[in-house]
């Protein structure tokens, strides 16, 4: 029987890797109390396959970027990914680390690469490789030339469930986004955030709410909570405009304004923040349950209308 | 009320600024339409602001240098006290000042984030009070200067009749503008929360849309429909396998503080576990929004497993 990890290691190295060739040793259980490894979900949900799973390291370094034309020194890890018949790539997957551990002392990352390989008895077995310590580049991953398979390491996972899958996927994003939080990194954070939430997005409702918990912060909570139970406050609506009208449909708030007696759709903010529209209204929604509302617009002012500039006197 | 305009200005520009040269115009929409305006909290109550406000400006054949007045010198400041004559009784005072990061925007020379400053002066002469706020335009974020800008890059809006209701407002609308472009231009969660939680404990900041302005700049507008889901559903009880025993929390002072217990004994929860402690808080508050719990135990796994052998014996 062939050792996926040897085959996976001859891959990237184009050299031809023996079982002999690497270490192997269970896998250190990770901590829970900070989700930062891919397999802490697996670990916590599914124990015995946890203590099953198998980490490999070459016995020797030996190069992994044979494979991949020298960019200036740099290399991209998704160009140098192995490919394999019967192994499957699912899922990538890069977890911040400390930039002092990093050659450059740039922010620095782990990307990790998950593949199912289908067994001949019908079961799955699950790998995953991690590649250390990588730069990021222009939103590639990215090692220098002199990378090599200490960095490297495999994971196989045997007889992986769909629950499990779940778990190891899962568990891959969830520790993506809570090593950038432990980093401190906003604004990328967030776009990973924004990317998991959103409605397309295919990530299992257990990730989605883990990063909806995650982004409250614990220093948040107390401001968080006590501005739930506060009144939501109403838009503030431009003066020519009677009345707004919403009411949430499948495809979003609906948004009618009543201007000179008719009933006009609102599309852009020129009227109303729609940003604070929809706020107000989520927050109304989960305080009174209601899904549709009239807001009438307390500064309302038919005659007010902007002037030309003047001289002053 | 005298027009003092001219001589402020005349102060500014080291030299004569006549009223002629100023110009004035009813205060655009613009001014009040966006959240990050500093008069749209006041315009959020009292449409009428619109109305009377004027901005005044200098038109550009009429341009003049600032030179020699520096905005953040308290001796330069001094010098707009007004006392031509002896009967005049006007008071100039400083009520507020701030600045707004003109995201995406550099200075040339510099390459500095340019921002816009305010200075906010209440004007009183008997019972009459009015507002003068100074918004200068390209300064540089480095020394906040306005020494290199000219009369181009200054907009002054005068309120009449401002009450002390009218007066809070400015000044926090100030600080709200001051927020969110900080908000919007840091790439660091940490600096990004110290301006919030800053924001939010400031003794003068206490108005429900100050508040919620502020709640709102924490959660994007596209993602507070899940938050709100997660908030409704029961809480996720924190994983504390294999680092504690139990962790006990109390309520002290509107927050939690907890304990560890580990074979036995109390001990302090470790400094490292950042995210852990984050979870547990966010668990805590939570629990108390839910169910007005203000104290708690979690259990771990192995010793929930070891009271139920108890148990049975």
């Amino acid at each position: 029987m062939k050792n996926i990890a040897a085959e996976i290691f001859s891959s990237l190295s184009y050299e031809t890797i023996k079982k002999e060739d690497l270490i192997w040793r269970p896998l250190n259980k990770p901590s829970f109390a900070e989700k930062t490894d891919p397999l802490v979900l697996l670990a916590f949900e599914s124990p015995d396959a946890f203590g099953r799973a198998v980490y490999y390291q070459t016995r020797e370094p030996i190069s992994v970027t044979n494979n991949v034309e020298d960019n200036g020194g740099l290399f991209s890890i998704k160009e140098a990914l192995p490919h394999i018949e019967g192994l499957k790539l699912n899922y990538q997957s890069l977890n911040i680390t400390d930039p002092a551990e990093g050659p450059t002392k740039q922010e620095v990352g782990h990307h990790q690469a998950y593949y199912t390989l289908d067994e001949e008895d019908g079961s799955h077995t699950g790998v995953l490789i991690t590649f250390e310590f990588c730069d990021e580049y222009n939103n590639t991953v990215v090692k220098d030339n002199n990378f090599n398979s200490s960095s490297v390491s495999v994971t196989t996972i045997p007889n992986v469930t769909p629950d499990m899958y779940g778990q190891i996927v899962d568990g891959m994003t969830i520790s993506s986004y809570e090593s950038q939080l432990k980093r401190g990194l906003s604004k990328r954070t967030d776009q990973q955030a924004q990317r998991i939430l959103d409605p397309k997005s295919l990530h299992s409702k257990r990730v989605k709410n883990h990063i909806s918990q995650a982004m409250l912060r614990g220093y948040r909570a107390e401001s968080f909570y006590r501005f739930l139970a506060e009144p939501a406050m109403p838009p503030v609506i431009r003066e020519h405009i009677k009345s707004i009208s919403y009411s949430f449909l499948d495809s979003g708030l609906h948004v009618t304004a009543l201007v000179e007696g008719e009933e006009t759709p609102l599309k852009n903010s020129a009227h109303v923040d729609l940003d604070e529209l929809t706020n107000y209204a989520l927050k109304r929604r989960y305080q009174e349950g209601v899904t549709t509302g009239v807001i009438i617009n307390p500064l309302f002012s038919p005659e007010q209308k902007d002037v030309p500039s003047k001289r002053l006197k | 009320m005298k027009f003092i305009l001219p001589h402020i200005l005349s102060k500014i520009a080291g030299k004569d600024i006549p009223e002629s040269l100023i110009e004035g115009r009813m205060l655009p929409a613009l001014y009040t339409a966006h959240p990050d305006k500093p008069l749209r909290l006041a315009y959020s109550d009292k449409a009428e602001l619109r109305g009377r406000a004027t901005v005044f400006y200098i038109a550009p054949e009429n341009v003049f240098d600032f030179d020699g007045f520096d905005i953040d010198d308290n001796d330069d400041l001094s010098l707009l006290d007004y006392s031509p004559r002896d009967d005049d009784t006007i008071k100039i005072t400083e009520q507020g000042y701030g600045s707004m990061k003109m995201g995406g925007f550099f200075s040339p020379e510099e390459g500095q984030q340019l921002e816009e400053r305010y200075l906010f002066l209440k004007i009183e002469e008997g019972d009459e009070v009015e507002g003068l706020l100074f918004s200068f335009k390209g300064c540089t974020d480095e020394d906040h200067s306005i020494q290199s800008l000219d009369s181009d890059d200054l907009e002054i809006v005068s309120i009449p009749d401002l009450t002390p209701d009218l007066e809070m407002k400015i000044k926090q609308g100030i600080k709200i503008a001051e927020f969110n472009s900080l908000v919007q231009v840091t790439d660091s969660i940490k600096d990004r929360d110290r301006y919030i939680d800053r924001a939010l404990k400031h003794p003068d900041n206490k108005s429900g849309y100050f508040r919620e302005h502020i709640m709102n700049t924490f959660f994007p507008t596209d993602h507070l429909d899940d938050i709100y889901k997660v908030i409704s559903m029961p809480s996720e009880i924190p994983v504390i396998d294999g680092i504690y025993d139990s962790v006990s929390y109390l309520f002290v002072d509107d927050a939690p503080f907890f304990t560890a217990i580990t074979d036995g004994e109390e001990e302090q929860m470790e400094k490292g576990f950042f995210l852990l402690e984050d979870e547990l808080t966010r668990f805590a508050y939570k629990e108390r929004y839910q169910k007005g719990v203000v104290s708690g135990q979690i259990l771990s796994q192995q010793l929930k497993e070891k009271l139920t052998i108890g148990d049975v014996s």
